[in-house]
């Protein structure tokens, strides 16, 4: 089943095969639930929207066109309609992520003590969950989905140096709190 | 390339530097412990950041969704349906009155009678006698009836449907 590319097993669906689409589900689904868990800091929210998402993707298919590739498309749908779950939660977050500017200075979870030091791994994921959604989009889409900073702007709808520019923040933000909690010292 | 920053080492690391500046950022790095600690440090997020775990759904997601796309399938095909349904009872109601009507013009046809005026006013009284015969006290009372017990099972299906659809929706 992995050797079908998206566009085939969307053919088929469009041909009535409508149990097909559950491959695409099956092929998205954890993906597109990280980033949304990132973006919405709540689990429930995350499923609840993911499966608007899938749905809406649905009903959409038929105006998809094929010269479009998938993942772009169907993250476009989940990136907006995280953006109006937030909008419709929390009407200030749109200052938030209006900006590329305002990266929160990311705190170090204290309960990590020095037993903790070495799972540096575990410290990130645990940190990355701070970054505003914006950032945790992109972090996402570059590192779990593996899609290039052109890919990442197509669905985030900005421009790919602003991609990089969020990149790089993130990235360094975290450097840094590594720095400060003595991380590195440990792997040099 | 005689300084170095915290972006050009993201693009260091990102392989966005030439030959040239990379072999600079590697001389700096190797001459300076705080800059070789902050490309380690960069890098191990970097890495991190890669091999970062992907959350699972905990319950059957897939299941739920593909049943929710065949009920929206099986009520919009409903839809359909009850559309062409309500859509044939009316042409059918259409055309049976204007069959009859057409009959009646047929039927009280006299050709020694060419004045159209007089056949106009012949026809409109014998469709409105026959409208007021069909409407009259008694049918009316059987309309209304018909009409009634036809809302009263509309709304039933409605009320039923939506909540199929709200505990769909849950």
């Amino acid at each position: 089943m992995k050797d079908i590319s998206d566009l085939e097993i969307i053919e088929s669906v469009k041909n009535g095969n409508h149990s097909d689409y559950s491959l695409l589900i099956d092929r998205y689904k954890n993906r597109a639930f990280s980033m949304l868990k990132k973006m919405l800091r709540n689990e429930m929210d995350a499923e609840e929207v993911l499966q608007d998402c899938f749905l809406k993707a649905y009903s959409g298919l038929k105006n998809f066109r094929s010269e479009a590739k998938f993942s772009t498309w169907f993250y476009r749908i989940v990136y907006n309609t995280a953006l109006t779950r937030i909008s419709a939660k929390r009407r200030q977050t749109e200052n938030e992520m209006s900006s590329i500017d305002d990266l929160p200075e990311l705190k170090s979870n204290d309960d990590y003590e020095s037993s903790e030091k070495k799972d540096i791994s575990k410290f990130i994921n645990d940190t990355i969950d701070q970054l505003p959604p914006k950032y945790a989009t992109v972090i996402n889409l570059f590192y779990i989905d593996g899609m290039s900073c052109e890919e990442v702007s197509e669905i985030m709808n900005i421009g790919v140096p602003n991609v990089k520019v969020i990149l790089h923040r993130s990235r360094n933000a975290l450097k840094d709190l590594l720095i400060a909690r003595n991380y590195v010292m440990e792997i040099l | 390339m005689n300084t170095i920053s915290d972006e050009i080492l993201n693009k260091y690391l990102d392989g966005e530097l030439s030959k040239d500046e990379s072999a600079e950022v590697d001389r700096i790095v190797n001459g300076s412990p705080v800059w070789k600690q902050r490309l380690m440090a960069l890098k191990e997020v970097d890495h991190s950041l890669r091999n970062m775990p992907v959350p699972e759904i905990t319950f059957d997601i897939t299941s739920m969704i593909m049943q929710k796309i065949l009920w929206n399938e099986k009520s919009k095909r409903q839809q359909k349906r009850f559309i062409i349904i309500v859509t044939s009872i009316f042409i059918i109601l259409c055309l049976s009155i204007i069959g009859f009507v057409g009959f009646e013009l047929i039927r009280n046809y006299h050709p020694e009678n060419s004045k159209a005026i007089a056949y106009t006013i012949k026809y409109t009284k014998s469709i409105s006698e026959l409208l007021t015969s069909f409407f009259n006290k008694t049918n009316m009372t059987i309309i209304g009836a018909v009409f009634s017990f036809g809302l009263l099972i509309s709304a039933y299906f409605i009320f039923d449907y939506s909540k199929v659809f709200r505990k769909i929706g849950k």
